[in-house]
């Protein structure tokens, strides 16, 4: 008996490849994991989009191991008050480049963003690197 | 007069009575004795008939009997007594009075008083005879027409007398009306049985034969009746009859007949039929009666109608739209605004005009002539709406709200509910009671939903709940609108309507079955599941019809709700791009790519069968080459295989016959163990080769030997069927 495949329809799941810390379970470990900041799967979407995938994508942390919804982050970063710090760790955000897909306007906005507030940065470490840090100081009490 | 020795018993009982209760039967009187005593005035109760006895009426013996004198009022007295007992004796006038009795005659009852003494006299006389000696036996005539001519007879002897008499116009009144209360004392005696024996008469003469019989004794006997002062009780008698016929009438023509409009029949039938019967008893009754009756007649056979229907209410319903007709001259008739009724006489436009909440004016007339038995409220429409909402609830409750009764059955008759309930009532008042109980029992059963999910999206034959179907295709949801203030047209809710009575609500088909749930969210996500199951077994990528069918909901639904659909149908429309854009291998290889977040319900599904089959090598090569190129135009994605899910086409060479299939996944890799390895394979072989379930191994395998492919050997052997 001979079996000829004439046609196999496939059903399959897509889902972001994320590298976070506590990735133990290796690739079985379809996140289920959470955006940090809208509380949403990441291979779900931002509060304000409806489709997910291409039209909402993720931006993965380079300095630090959080992931975020690319409209949720922009919209943390677009607050003076986020001085381009990760909301979760407080370290300065910056998005894996390599990772990031075909490039839009979004993901150029992001750039500018994360330009700018470095440039306020070391705007205000150039005049007192004492004000920077108690600025500093009395964000992290804000946020607490 | 009174005799003394009646008094002085009395008095002795008195005195029986105070002394016993002063020494309360101690001393000379004994236990006994004093029962005694008791009993015997508990056994004396005054009433007339004692009294009577005691102080007996004075008659016209009284006159005759002070003897001894003999002037000239005496004689006169006697002759005119000897007169008069002649005629009493023979009970008929032999002959006219002769000159002395007539001289006699007007010596004594020279004036209006001596007149009416002396009348009084007369009738004290003749009813103690009358009592006595006629009534046993006019009772106890078991004809009426007999008992009717004595009476007659009675009564010209006596207005032959009275003629006599010369009486005065108030003395004669006096007399005639003694005679009449005598006459109907024999009437309405329980032995006689007027009302039996009347109906009796007027059914077998009148009402029930083709053409009047022997009306001129019927009409004798009537015009005695009534002329006696029994007009009342021969209205009732007549009504009850004509209700009565009405009845039998309706019953034999109406009954179970749905198909064909009936409400010009009845009237013709009463008009030309009853009526002219009807008329003729009463005419001679009722001094008021005139041609409007006859709309009475036809008001109380359309209500006599009404309650014939509503006790076919349950079949009416279940049998729509076959008795569309019955239905809506049901409508006519509990409708609060009375129907016109061919209006070709002119002095009918007082029934016209008189709205029937309350009772047309000569409707209550007509039958306030009939007993008491006939209980006036059930003619009033409101009872009868209130009666026809509780007969369906019952009848509802007994035949379809059990659990012996078929969910799509239900549905079916629930929405037969609604379209009749609103042709008798299109206000939806009625509707809105009626179905409450139905809801509530729907709201109790668990494949309701899927029921109605399915019965709206089916569009084949098959769908026994098609109806749901054109309704959401053809009916586009009306919006409720609130109350609006400055309407002016704006009237209130019907009387009887609930206090939450929402007409939208009920009258709208699928608005009604899908409000019987406080929340549209199970509906959604029974959507959700029927339309994702379809999606994965759409061939090329067709979604239009989905999203034609989904747009119709969203009109019903509220766009909002179906979000997650949105995402699962663009899943699709995406995967034909990702397709294309993959190019085919080898053999064609097909993925569907979906957000899995928004297909819980589907992976739910899938994970509970086997979330691990291994699929064959060359199509997991395939799959691995797919994903590879997935990630490349989808950067930062990779792809998760669920194995279980798809369709598989394949084509099986045995001997010399190609034979192909379309099946599942896990058949598919089934079937595959067996053209790589030996021929002969056992259940465990399979459980461990594509680490599935014992279960879901054994059914694929029956799968194939059900298909001749395969061959049972013993329990869990199987081997290829060349």
């Amino acid at each position: 008996m001979k079996v000829k495949i004439v046609e196999w329809h496939a059903v399959t799941t897509w889902h972001w490849k994320l590298e976070s810390s506590d990735s133990t379970s290796g690739q079985t470990n379809y996140s289920d994991e959470l955006c940090g900041i809208c509380r949403v799967a990441f291979d779900g979407t931002c509060p304000n989009c409806k489709y997910p995938g291409d039209e909402c994508p993720i931006v993965l942390g380079d300095g630090c191991p959080h992931n975020f919804h690319l409209h949720c982050i922009l919209r943390w970063l677009e607050q003076d008050s986020s001085k381009g710090l990760c909301p979760m760790c407080r370290q300065i955000f910056m998005p894996k480049k390599d990772k990031l897909v075909n490039v839009t306007d979004e993901f150029s906005n992001l750039q500018t963003l994360i330009d700018g507030h470095r440039a306020l940065r070391e705007g205000l470490h150039s005049t007192s690197d004492q004000d920077f840090e108690s600025y500093r100081g009395e964000d992290l009490q804000m946020s607490e | 007069m009174i005799p003394t020795d009646h008094l002085n018993y009395d008095t002795d009982v008195c005195a029986f009575c105070v002394i016993c209760s002063e020494i309360n039967c101690f001393g000379e009187f004994t236990g006994l004795n004093c029962y005694s005593t008791l009993a015997r005035m508990a056994t004396i109760p005054i009433s007339k008939d004692i009294i009577t006895s005691i102080i007996p009426s004075s008659n016209l013996s009284d006159l005759g009997s002070t003897n001894g004198r003999t002037n000239d009022i005496e004689n006169d007295i006697s002759y005119l007594l000897s007169w008069l007992e002649a005629i009493w004796d023979k009970k008929q006038l032999v002959e006219e009075p002769t000159a002395r009795v007539k001289s006699a005659i007007r010596s004594c009852l020279k004036d209006e008083y001596n007149q009416l003494e002396f009348v009084k006299l007369y009738n004290n006389t003749i009813r103690s005879t009358f009592m006595r000696d006629l009534k046993p036996i006019l009772v106890s005539n078991n004809s009426l027409i007999q008992t009717v001519t004595s009476i007659k007879e009675l009564q010209i002897l006596n207005s032959q007398i009275s003629k006599c008499l010369g009486l005065k116009e108030f003395p004669r009144e006096v007399f005639d009306r003694n005679l009449n209360t005598l006459f109907r004392s024999v009437f309405s005696d329980r032995n006689m049985n007027l009302y039996d024996k009347l109906t009796k008469l007027l059914n077998d003469n009148l009402f029930q034969s083709e053409t009047p019989q022997n009306y001129d004794t019927i009409r004798d006997t009537l015009i005695l009746l009534s002329s006696i002062g029994l007009n009342e009780e021969l209205n009732s008698i007549t009504v009850n009859i004509a209700i009565e016929r009405i009845k039998t009438y309706l019953f034999n023509t109406c009954l179970g007949l749905w198909d064909t409009p009936l409400l010009e029949q009845i009237n013709s039938w009463i008009r030309k039929k009853l009526f002219p019967r009807f008329s003729m008893v009463v005419s001679l009754s009722d001094s008021d009666f005139d041609e409007t009756y006859v709309y009475d007649l036809i008001k109380i056979a359309h209500t006599e109608l009404v309650s014939l229907r509503i006790k076919e209410i349950f079949d009416l319903v279940s049998n729509y739209p076959s008795t569309t007709l019955a239905l809506s001259e049901l409508h006519q008739c509990v409708s609060f605004k009375s129907v016109n009724i061919d209006t070709h006489s002119s002095n009918n436009i007082r029934y016209n005009d008189s709205t029937c909440i309350g009772l047309s004016a000569s409707f209550s007339n007509i039958l306030n002539f009939s007993y008491n038995h006939l209980d006036k409220s059930s003619y009033s429409q409101a009872h009868q709406r209130a009666k026809l909402v509780d007969r369906f609830i019952t009848l509802c409750n007994d035949k379809l709200l059990h659990s012996g009764a078929n969910t799509v059955d239900i549905i079916l008759c629930y929405i037969s509910t609604i379209k009749s309930f609103l042709i008798i009532d299109p206000k939806g008042v009625l509707l809105d009671k009626v179905v409450r109980q139905i809801r509530r029992y729907l709201r109790s059963r668990e494949d309701i939903i899927v029921k109605i999910v399915h019965g709206l999206l089916n569009e084949s034959k098959e769908n026994r709940l098609i109806e749901l179907s054109d309704e959401l295709i053809n009916n586009r949801k009306k919006s409720i609108t609130l109350d609006d203030s400055t309407d002016i047209n704006w009237v209130p809710d019907p009387i009887d309507a609930l206090p939450d009575f929402k007409k939208g609500k009920v009258t709208d088909i699928i608005e009604s079955l899908i409000s019987i749930f406080d929340s549209k969210e199970i509906f959604i996500n029974e959507f959700t599941l029927l339309f994702g199951k379809r999606l994965l077994e759409i061939q090329g990528y067709d979604v239009s019809h989905i999203i034609y069918q989904l747009e119709l909901l969203k009109a019903r639904f509220g766009e909002a709700e179906f979000n997650t659909l949105d995402v699962m149908i663009r899943d699709i429309e995406e995967s034909k791009l990702i397709n294309s854009s993959l190019g085919n291998g080898n053999m064609p290889f097909q993925i569907s790519v979906l957000s899995h977040i928004y297909w819980q319900s589907i992976s739910q599904f899938e994970s509970a069968i086997d979330d691990s089959l291994v699929v064959p090598e060359s199509v997991h090569n395939q799959f691995r080459e797919v994903e590879k190129r997935f990630s490349e135009i989808k950067t930062g994605r990779c792809l998760k295989l669920l194995p279980t899910l798809g369709r598989v086409k394949l084509e099986l060479e045995v001997g010399d016959t190609v034979k192909p299939f379309e099946v599942s996944p896990m058949e598919a890799s089934i079937i595959s163990l067996f053209q790589d390895n030996p021929s002969v394979m056992t259940v465990e072989t399979v459980v461990r080769s594509l680490q599935i379930s014992e279960y879901a191994a054994s059914k694929g395998l029956e799968f194939w030997e059900a298909n001749n492919i395969l061959r049972k050997i013993n329990n869990s052997t199987y081997i290829i069927n060349e």
